[in-house]
């Protein structure tokens, strides 16, 4: 095994290509195909060089089946990279792109798509709602969020890189294993803060008006709640817009 | 004057929003309360905009990118809302409830168009199959931006499915609108809120002592209403 060397450009080039790894998303390879693509500039380098057997092994290892949370696939990147450049054995490198699919998905998973993206969006709400400018809303909703997208992504390759197939060992840090609970605990907050302020804003109506409307909102809350599951929120309101619209036109 | 410069614009900016979805990016730029501001703003009312987009985005809490599943597309959906929001004008009834119907509807289609794509994409790369099984990196290459450039076509196309609709039909059904504007107003917002309330309850319930931070925010905010 040899302990192999990234140039900066190469890491650059993956890290911009990691921002489309999903771009043949596919229900039967998932982003293995994108995998392969981001992480073809580095194994440029492998011996042979591009079109080299090593390269073509790779290429072809690479591009089956993996799926994991976009950006804590950067993470199985970096690890992956630096296995093949170390011209570790194919069977370790298999072993590890089948293990790691799970435990990236679910980190991913709880901390981005479950506590940050919404805490993130509670914000741009509350923002609107306390009457920041159309543009401050958007700035700030997607200043915040991609603070902490592009850190992960970049932190996700560079802890793969360092650790190689060793990287499970990254995910144990305390704010992966707290930070979904932390953030959970800050976005409820920012909820309970801004649905009451977006009524109030976006309608522009009194306290009474706003308690009026959250009450049917509540009722609507609750409902959804205990229908979890068997039927999905933005649906069920689609289909009651329809019927207000028919109401409100057609029968007259 | 609303003409087909515009409709271009739009469908562009729709696109581009959709692509951020899940093929390029994935910044957020589909969220609703950025994608319906830049709708707005490509008619010159990004106040207009924020207002359909705070409304979608409380939607869009209940649906997350998980995976394969299978979820609304709110990039193109967000700026029909916004400009559906600014055909139909502020301070008319019907327009909000207007803008986000067809918001809504436009991120359903967007949905089912995303399954297709996908789909589509899975038959290009059994096309390129045995090339990428022997290495190809070119073929590797080669099926990656022909998955972003059709994915790029789709939200393309979504987009101006929605914007057609929301330019010939917006004004039309807002003219007929009989009911009043505060409950016309109040009726897509109270929709979104107990949408989002319903997911952001589920999710606080997962966490021990959320719900009290939950309730602590209830508490904040509606003494914010009262004081204002």
């Amino acid at each position: 095994m040899i302990t192999p060397w990234l140039p900066l450009s190469t890491r650059v080039r993956m890290l911009l290509r990691l921002l489309t790894i999903q771009g043949s998303y596919n229900y039967e390879s998932m982003i293995g195909t994108g995998m392969a693509f981001v992480m073809e500039p580095a194994l440029r380098l492998l011996p042979g060089g591009r079109g080299g057997d090593a390269y073509r092994d790779a290429i072809a290892r690479q591009s089956r089946y993996f799926n994991a949370h976009p950006y804590f696939a950067s993470m199985a990147v970096g690890a992956l990279v630096r296995a093949e450049l170390s011209l570790e054995p194919p069977e370790r490198i298999e072993r590890f792109r089948t293990a790691a699919c799970g435990p990236l998905g679910s980190v991913g998973d709880r901390l981005v798509w479950a506590a940050w993206l919404p805490l993130c969006s509670l914000l741009g709400l509350t923002a609107f709602a306390l009457g920041v400018p159309a543009w401050g809303v958007v700035a700030l909703f997607l200043g915040v969020y991609n603070a902490g997208h592009l850190a992960l992504r970049v932190w996700g390759l560079d802890a793969g890189w360092r650790n190689g197939l060793g990287c499970a060992a990254a995910l144990n840090t305390p704010i992966l294993r707290s930070g979904p609970a932390v953030v959970t605990r800050i976005a409820a907050f920012a909820a309970g803060l801004a649905l009451p302020l977006v009524i109030s804003t976006s309608v522009g109506l009194n306290a009474l008006g706003v308690l009026v409307t959250g009450t049917v909102a509540g009722f609507g809350a609750w409902f959804l709640f205990l229908m979890h599951g068997r039927i999905a929120g933005w649906r069920a309101a689609f289909w009651l817009l329809v019927a207000s619209a028919i109401v409100a036109v057609v029968v007259r | 004057v609303i003409g087909l410069a515009h409709f271009l614009l739009l469908t562009g900016i729709g696109a581009l929003c959709s692509l951020d979805t899940v093929s390029v990016l994935q910044a957020m730029l589909s969220r609703p309360i950025v994608s319906a501001t830049l709708g707005g703003a490509a008619l010159g009312r990004a106040d207009l905009g924020v207002i359909a987009g705070v409304v979608m985005e409380l939607f869009a809490i209940e649906t997350m990118p998980f995976g394969a599943s299978r979820y609304p597309e709110w990039g193109s959906a967000g700026v029909v809302a916004g400009a559906s929001y600014v055909i139909g004008g502020a301070d008319v009834s019907g327009a909000l409830a207007i803008a986000t119907l067809l918001g809504l509807a436009t991120a359903w289609l967007g949905s089912v168009s995303m399954v297709w794509h996908r789909q589509a994409v899975a038959r290009m790369a059994a096309a390129l199959r045995e090339r990428i099984a022997a290495g190809s990196g070119l073929a590797v290459t080669r099926l990656h931006l022909m998955g972003i450039s059709s994915d790029l076509w789709r939200g393309a196309f979504v987009s101006a499915v929605g914007l057609m609709v929301a330019f010939v039909a917006t004004r039309r059904i807002v003219n007929a609108w009989l009911l009043p504007y505060g409950p016309s107003t109040a009726w897509p917002v109270a929709l979104g809120v107990a949408v989002a309330a319903a997911s952001l309850v589920r999710s606080a319930r997962s966490v021990p002592a959320a719900t009290w931070f939950l309730l602590g925010g209830l508490a904040a905010g509606a003494l914010l209403v009262v004081a204002r």
